[in-house]
């Protein structure tokens, strides 16, 4: 019965967000579907995390379970409609030469090999308590997280603040399997990495023409030691890897928008971006500056009503969402100060410090290799390119990693540095799948980097 | 240009070769470490129960240990502030505590008694100490494995 539960879940999320998925993607003629699978993914955890949470306001139980999955079946009915009336054709993509078929059956059997990890592990601390926990609560709970739990300081440690998107994916296989299961829940886990392991080489292989080199870094990935044997990557059951991998979509297809001039692009951009901050509270800041460079890209293309229009849902996501934690009396447990500049004045020796802590992180060869030293080359090449698109990617790198940076500057733990050697390796997660696409695009020579290249830059 | 093309493909093949090289030790045996099971729906609670207090499958047990408690009060939880794995059990007891409300006491020093005696009070159902040593004065608590101790309500004396 619980795997047949199981089965229903990822049946009806997975046609949820095929329908999101289907809808975006009418305009072009032909659907790749490997790609469509990864986005029905990703779209298939917003939709059935928001669903949830706001149909929870309303009804709970099974009422509620019936609501969430009689959207799903009919958002994947009315994609499905739309594809068939505007006669788009599915297609899968074969590799080309037998170096493609090396690299494709590598990339497959390495993706069942995270899988089997995934499932050997426990959740982490994060992956039980910031997470599972809700999950749990919020299914012996008819499937609403009660306004006890937000409030109560006893349970401030899991932090109720933190959305919901992980916590009601999970409870959304739980409602399925008819109980809380601490196994089958890690399930979700891997399929977000295998989702960006799919989608990172589609957008090299988009952005260069080159398929062998999306494969190869694709390959590549989970070499990075923190992916694979570290606390906080795809083992564990934390947010950051899925995080990562909704910002490499999204800036990616940015990229795409810019260098191919697809109208969808720019829409699976928005529609990512969207749900970016209900991932994980970090969310928000990779939001506002992939927010600031769609902005830039809508400016460039004199495109700049969608680029607002982009933007709008997931700001009115992040208002909601604080507006909902100030209703519920939601214990908020804060490990930053507010930013003020005389705090600012105050704090601003600590940035040498920062600096060090940060250079000691990216040069710890047992969390990252030389993984840095990469996206350093990575950045050099993207900069002598002098594009457009080059620049937005290294901006997309760098800006968070340094805004992430800046914020230790209000840390209100007793030793900052601890603050920094705690979570940052974690922080630098979530630009890793998109330093791999800078290094896919580096590594192709400048001949052959894109059918339609965009003027250089100056 | 076929010696520039060239060198680009000799100067990443380097790089990626170090970088495999460094990556593979590490990566290598944590790929390979542990094994697949049990399919147990409290599959990490369990394991973290089972490390630090050595009770197996010991999530279900805490939640029949938990029902003999009204519903309707709350729990104090001490912890050792400065232990890390008696703070994640104290965390590990809240989170099994549900729907209990919880608060959880970092306890520093030889300030124990001084918080209990703080804590006490109608409302309360019960003291659990999470990898620390209860007073003398509070006997008869219920153990669960080599780490948690239980002391319900009852046996804590008159409210101050």
């Amino acid at each position: 019965m619980t795997l047949l539960g199981l089965a229903g879940a990822y049946f009806t999320l997975f046609v949820g967000g095929a329908g999101v998925a289907l809808l975006i993607l009418r305009a072009s003629p032909r659907l790749n579907l490997i790609e469509c699978a990864c986005l029905a993914w990703l779209f298939g955890v917003g939709v059935v995390s928001l669903l949830s949470w706001l149909g929870g306001t309303l009804t709970s139980g099974i009422v509620l379970q019936c609501l969430v999955a009689l959207f799903c079946l009919a958002l994947g009915i009315s994609g499905w409609r739309l594809t068939k009336r505007r006669e788009v054709h599915f297609s899968l993509p074969r590799p080309n030469s037998r170096l493609e078929w090396i690299l494709a059956a590598a990339l497959l059997l390495e993706l069942l090999i995270i899988f089997v990890v995934c499932l050997k592990h426990t959740l982490g601390w994060d992956g039980l308590f910031n997470w599972e926990l809700k999950a749990r609560y919020a299914f012996l709970n008819s499937g609403i997280l009660p306004q006890s739990y937000y409030s109560s300081p006893g349970r401030a440690f899991s932090h109720p603040e933190y959305p919901l998107a992980i916590p009601f994916t999970e409870l959304w296989l739980y409602l399925w399997m008819g109980e809380p299961n601490q196994f089958w829940i890690k399930t979700i886990f891997p399929l977000f990495y295998s989702a960006g392991a799919l989608l990172v080489p589609l957008l090299i292989t988009r952005l260069t023409g080159k398929r062998w080199l999306g494969l190869l870094i694709a390959l590549l990935l989970p070499f990075v030691p923190f992916v694979t044997a570290s606390p906080g990557g795809v083992i564990v059951g934390y947010a950051d890897i899925p995080l990562s991998i909704y910002y490499v979509t999204a800036l990616g297809y940015l990229l795409c928008s810019l260098d191919r001039k697809l109208s969808y692009s720019f829409t699976i951009y928005g529609a990512t971006l969207t749900l970016i901050p209900w991932i994980k509270s970090e969310g928000a800041i990779l939001w506002s500056l992939l927010a600031l460079l769609g902005l830039a890209v809508g400016l460039y293309q004199h495109r700049i009503r969608p680029a607002i229009l982009s933007i709008l849902p997931g700001l009115f996501l992040i208002i909601s969402w604080r507006v909902y934690l100030y209703l519920v009396h939601a214990v908020i447990p804060s490990d930053f100060a507010r930013p003020t500049l005389p705090l600012l004045s105050v704090n601003l020796n600590r940035l040498g410090a920062i600096i060090g802590a940060a250079f000691a992180e990216i040069t710890e060869t047992s969390h990252w290799s030389i993984f840095w030293l990469l996206a350093l080359v990575a950045i050099i090449y993207l900069l002598v390119a002098r594009t457009l698109s080059r620049f937005l990617l290294v901006i997309g790198v760098l800006g968070p990693v340094i805004l992430y940076l800046l914020t230790y500057l209000f840390s209100v733990w007793p030793s900052y540095t601890a603050h920094i050697t705690s979570s940052l390796p974690r922080l630098l997660l979530h630009v890793m799948p998109a330093t791999w696409l800078a290094i896919g695009l580096a590594l192709s020579s400048p001949k052959t980097q894109s059918e339609t290249p965009e003027p250089k830059l100056g | 240009m076929r010696a520039r093309l060239y060198l680009h493909i000799g100067f990443w093949c380097a790089l990626f070769a170090v970088f495999l090289a460094l990556s593979l030790p590490i990566v290598g045996p944590a790929i390979l470490e542990n094994k697949i099971g049990p399919i147990d729906p409290n599959h990490s609670t369990d394991s973290y129960l089972g490390g630090l207090t050595h009770v197996r499958n010991g999530s279900q047990p805490f939640s029949n240990l938990l029902e003999t408690v009204p519903p309707n009060k709350s729990l104090i939880i001490f912890v050792d502030a400065e232990s890390s794995p008696s703070e994640f059990l104290g965390m590990l007891v809240a989170y099994l505590a549900w729907p209990h409300d919880v608060r959880i006491v970092k306890v520093r020093g030889a300030t124990l008694e001084q918080e209990i005696a703080a804590a006490k009070s109608s409302e309360i159902a019960g003291l659990f100490f999470c990898s620390i040593k209860p007073p003398a004065s509070l006997t008869g608590g219920t153990h669960f494995g080599s780490a948690i101790i239980f002391v319900p309500s009852v046996r804590l004396g008159p409210n101050p």
